[in-house]
């Protein structure tokens, strides 16, 4: 019989069980790296470090969850705390990781065949465009399919917030990935 | 189509086909980067400081007198400028660093 992640959890916050652990980790961490990934405009080995971070500080940290949220949930707000540490890091030592402008992604032709995996790096780098808090909403709400409330919890802000970023993230990535939509419309 | 549709629709095709990341090594990269687990739960670590304390006090309070011990205590506290700047950027960096390591979770 397959364990669920709430046994899991038990087992890894009551005797420390890394094999536990390792399972939970197994199960989430394509979808982690993956969000991550479209967090950091595309970029893979930012977002496997972010990735890791945020499996250790939820080994640590472990004893803190509360079973009534998902433990996907769980991470996403670990993970976007990471991020958002990560960023404002880099903001101080003035190593911004956005190198590619509004008009480089606008201008990004598509090919004859619509490339799955460039649609994935197309979306990543509009979102690039968006400020951290705005492209996580838009993330969670538009890809993850998470409703309001679990977003206000996950990221810990205001529903009106979420509101907010729902909407602005939206009219930027309109703009962003026009040449999509046209392809998309044709 | 309108474009706000078009947009989520964008998303829905990237849910569509989302790529499945293989392992790779990154779960044994995760797991050897793990802290080692406490053998000592945190409850049974507060018990054992609190039967210290307990045991520190009962000695203490054989071989020094009560009396000596509260003279210790200082009746009178001058806060001079730079004791009240230090114990402010104290105080300051205690919460930052209270704040920063809540966020991390």
């Amino acid at each position: 019989m397959v364990a669920t992640d709430q046994a899991l959890i038990e087992r890894v916050a009551a005797q420390g069980c890394r094999d536990s652990f390792s399972t939970l980790v197994e199960r989430h961490q394509s979808d982690l790296r993956y969000s991550l990934r479209q967090m950091t405009g595309w970029d893979e080995a930012l977002a496997d470090d972010l990735a890791q971070e945020t499996f250790i500080k939820a080994f640590q940290a472990i004893a803190s969850y509360k079973s009534n949220a998902k433990f996907s949930s769980w991470l996403y707000r670990i993970a976007y705390n990471q991020m958002v540490s990560h960023y404002r890091l880099a903001r101080n030592r003035e190593i911004s990781g956005i190198d590619e402008t509004v008009a480089k992604v606008a201008e990004r032709k598509l090919g004859g065949d619509y490339a799955e995996h460039e649609l994935h790096q197309d979306l990543a780098r509009a979102m690039q465009q968006l400020p951290t808090q705005q492209r996580m909403v838009i993330h969670l709400y538009l890809h993850r399919q998470l409703t309001h409330q679990e977003i206000c919890t996950i990221m810990q802000i205001p529903l009106g917030t979420v509101k907010t970023c729902i909407n602005r993230g939206r009219a930027t990535l309109r703009e962003l990935l026009s040449s999509w939509q046209n392809e998309d419309l044709a | 189509m309108s474009k706000q549709t078009s947009t989520d629709d964008l998303f829905g095709q990237a849910r569509a086909t989302e790529p499945y990341f293989k392992d790779q090594g990154f779960v044994s990269r995760v797991n050897a980067k793990l802290p080692m687990v406490r053998k000592v739960s945190a409850a049974q670590e507060s018990a054992i400081s609190v039967v210290a304390a307990i045991l520190g006090c009962t000695v203490a309070y054989q071989f020094v007198s009560i009396n000596e011990l509260i003279a210790l205590i200082p009746n009178k506290v001058t806060l001079t400028p730079i004791s009240l700047l230090a114990s402010s950027g104290l105080i300051s960096g205690l919460a930052y660093w209270l704040a920063e390591h809540k966020r991390s979770y």
